[in-house]
C-alpha cells in the first residue's frame, strides 16, 4: 500500500520512511505541504497520509482541510506528526480533519500500529463504498432487464426535463410496449416471456446513445427519454426502435419467436409549458393509438391521424 | 536483532568518562533510545545519521541567517525543523537548545541567541562523532559471520 510521508526535516523523513518501507509500505515522499497536497491529489495518489504539522507552505492540518474540502474526493486517512504535545494541539489537529495523531519522535511500534489502523480503515471504507455502489445499483436497476427501473427512470427524466427547460431545448419521449406479450407468456410460459423482455431490452439499449436514456417503465413497457431531440428526429428514432424489435425473431427454446412492439411519441418544444406528467400522458395516448392502429407501428402525440406506417396487425 | 544490538552497544559502563565541560555532558546521543526509534535496523540508522551529517550544516546556517536578519518567523521555523530532527536522533540536550530558540522566536525574540547557537554547534559536532561511531559499531555487530567451508 502507498503511504504519503510529508516532512520538511530530512532526518525525521529518513527515519519514518525507513520504518514504513521496512514494514512493506510504498512510501511517497514530500518535503512541503504543497508537495504533499499535489501528491495526494495525483491520479492514483496515496490515500494513507502521514503529515508533519509544521512544514514550509501549507501545514499538515491545512493539507488535510484542503483534501477534505474536495467534493467527491475518495476517503483518505490522515495521521498528523508533531512535536506539539499539548492537549490543545491534539484537539486542533483532530479538528482540522486528522484521523490520528502521533507525537514526534515516533516510537516505531506505535507509528506502525497507527498506520495499520489507517490501512484497516481504508479497507473498511473501500468495502463500504463497494457495498453502497452495489446497493445503489440494485435500487436503480430493473433486476430482469438491467435497465433503469421505473423509480430511477422517473428521477432521471425529471432531471433531464429541468435541464432541457433551462437550456431551452426540446425533450422527446418514446414509449414502447411489446405487442401481445400476455399471449407470449400464456403460450410459451413466463421464462420465455422473461427471455423476450431481456432480449428486447438489450436491443433497445444498443440503440440509445447519451444523453438519451432508457428504462423499463412497466411490465412490458419501455421508455426512451431523448433530450434535445426534435419531433422529426424522434420519429426516426421510433422507427429504428420498431425495426430492431421486429426485424429479427428472438431465439427461444421452442424456436424463433417473432415479436413486435408499438410506440407512442411525445415531445416538448422549448416554447411549450408541458410537465413531465403531461408528456408521459401524451406518449401513453399515442401508444394507445398505435395499438389501435394495428400494432407494430409508431404514433406521435403531435399527429392525431392514424400513422402512415401502421401495418394493421390484428389485435 | 534489536536485543543483540542493544546488548552489544548499550550495555556496560559508559563509553566515555562522564566528564563535564561546564554544564555540558559529553554524551550527546541517547544510543539506546535511538536504536529503539530506528526499530533496531542498521540501514535505517545509517540513513538517518547520513541525513543528519548532510543537513546539519545547512540547518545551522539557515538558523544563523534568520537570526542575523532578525526574522523571528524564519528563526522559529528553522529552530523547529532543527529541533524535530535532533529529537528524532535522540540528541536531547541539543534539541532542547533548539526548542529554546524556537520558543523565544515564537515570542518575537531574535537577539541573544548567539551563546545557544555556539553551544548547539559544539554539541552537534560531538553528536556527529558519536553517531558515526554508533553506525560503525552497529555495522560491525551485525556483519555476517565468515564461515569456513
Amino acid at each position: 500500500m502507498k503511504v504519503l510521508l510529508a516532512d520538511d526535516d530530512r532526518i525525521s523523513r529518513s527515519l519514518v520512511a525507513g520504518l514504513l518501507t521496512k514494514a512493506g509500505y510504498a512510501v511517497v515522499l514530500a518535503e512541503s505541504g504543497d508537495e504533499a497536497l499535489a501528491a495526494a491529489l495525483a491520479e492514483d495518489g496515496p490515500r494513507l497520509l502521514v503529515l508533519d504539522w509544521v512544514m514550509p507552505g501549507l501545514t499538515g492540518p491545512e493539507v488535510i482541510q484542503r483534501l477534505r474540502a474536495q467534493e467527491g474526493a475518495p476517503f483518505r486517512y490522515a495521521i498528523l506528526l508533531s512535536l506539539r504535545h499539548r492537549s490543545a494541539d491534539l484537539v486542533a489537529g483532530f479538528q482540522s480533519g486528522a484521523d490520528d495523531y502521533v507525537r514526534k519522535p515516533c516510537d516505531p511500534r506505535e507509528l506502525l500500529a497507527r498506520v495499520r489502523v489507517g490501512e484497516r480503515m481504508l479497507a473498511l471504507q473501500d468495502k463500504l463504498t463497494a457495498s453502497n455502489r452495489a446497493l445503489e445499483r440494485l435500487a436503480n436497476l430493473d433486476g430482469l432487464t438491467e435497465l433503469r427501473n421505473r423509480r430511477s427512470l422517473m428521477l432521471d427524466l425529471e432531471g433531464l426535463a429541468a435541464r432541457c427547460a433551462d437550456e431551452r431545448r426540446p425533450l422527446g419521449l418514446a414509449m414502447l410496449d411489446i405487442d401481445r406479450f400476455k399471449r407470449i407468456n400464456d403460450q410459451h410460459g413466463h421464462p420465455v416471456g422473461d427471455l423476450v423482455l431481456r432480449a428486447i431490452a438489450g436491443r433497445l439499449l444498443a440503440q440509445v446513445r447519451e444523453p438519451a436514456i432508457i428504462g423499463r417503465y412497466g411490465g412490458e413497457e419501455f421508455l426512451v427519454v431523448a433530450p434535445g431531440v426534435e419531433p422529426s428526429a424522434l420519429e426516426a428514432i421510433g422507427q429504428r426502435l420498431l425495426r430492431v424489435v421486429h426485424d429479427h425473431p428472438i431465439a427461444c427454446p421452442a424456436g424463433a419467436l417473432a415479436v413486435t412492439a408499438s410506440i407512442g411519441l411525445s415531445c416538448r418544444l422549448p416554447a411549450q409549458a408541458l410537465t413531465v406528467a403531461d408528456l408521459l400522458k401524451q406518449a401513453d395516448a399515442a401508444l394507445y393509438r398505435a395499438k389501435h392502429s394495428g400494432r407494430d407501428c409508431v404514433c406521435a402525440a403531435w399527429d392525431e391521424a392514424p400513422p402512415a406506417g401502421a401495418m394493421g396487425h390484428a389485435a | 536483532m534489536f536485543t543483540l544490538l542493544r546488548r552489544a552497544l548499550c550495555a556496560g559502563p559508559p563509553r566515555r568518562a562522564a566528564t563535564t565541560r561546564g554544564e555540558r555532558r559529553v554524551d550527546q546521543v541517547d544510543r539506546e533510545e535511538l536504536l529503539v526509534l530506528v526499530g533496531g535496523d542498521r540501514e535505517i540508522l545509517a540513513a538517518v545519521v547520513q541525513a543528519f551529517v548532510d543537513n546539519r550544516g545547512l540547518q545551522l546556517q539557515a538558523l544563523q541567517v534568520a537570526i542575523d536578519r532578525g526574522d523571528a518567523r524564519a528563526v522559529h521555523a528553522a529552530a523547529h525543523t532543527l529541533c524535530g530532527g535532533l529529537r528524532s536522533l535522540c540528541i536531547g540536550a541539543a534539541a532542547e537548545l533548539a526548542a529554546g530558540i524556537e520558543a523565544a522566536a515564537g515570542l518575537g525574540i531574535v537577539v541573544g541567541h548567539e551563546p545557544a547557537l555556539a553551544e548547539l554547534r559544539w554539541r552537534l559536532d560531538a553528536a556527529e562523532a558519536e553517531l558515526r561511531e554508533l553506525v560503525e559499531e552497529t555495522t560491525r555487530v551485525l556483519a555476517p559471520r565468515v564461515t569456513t567451508p
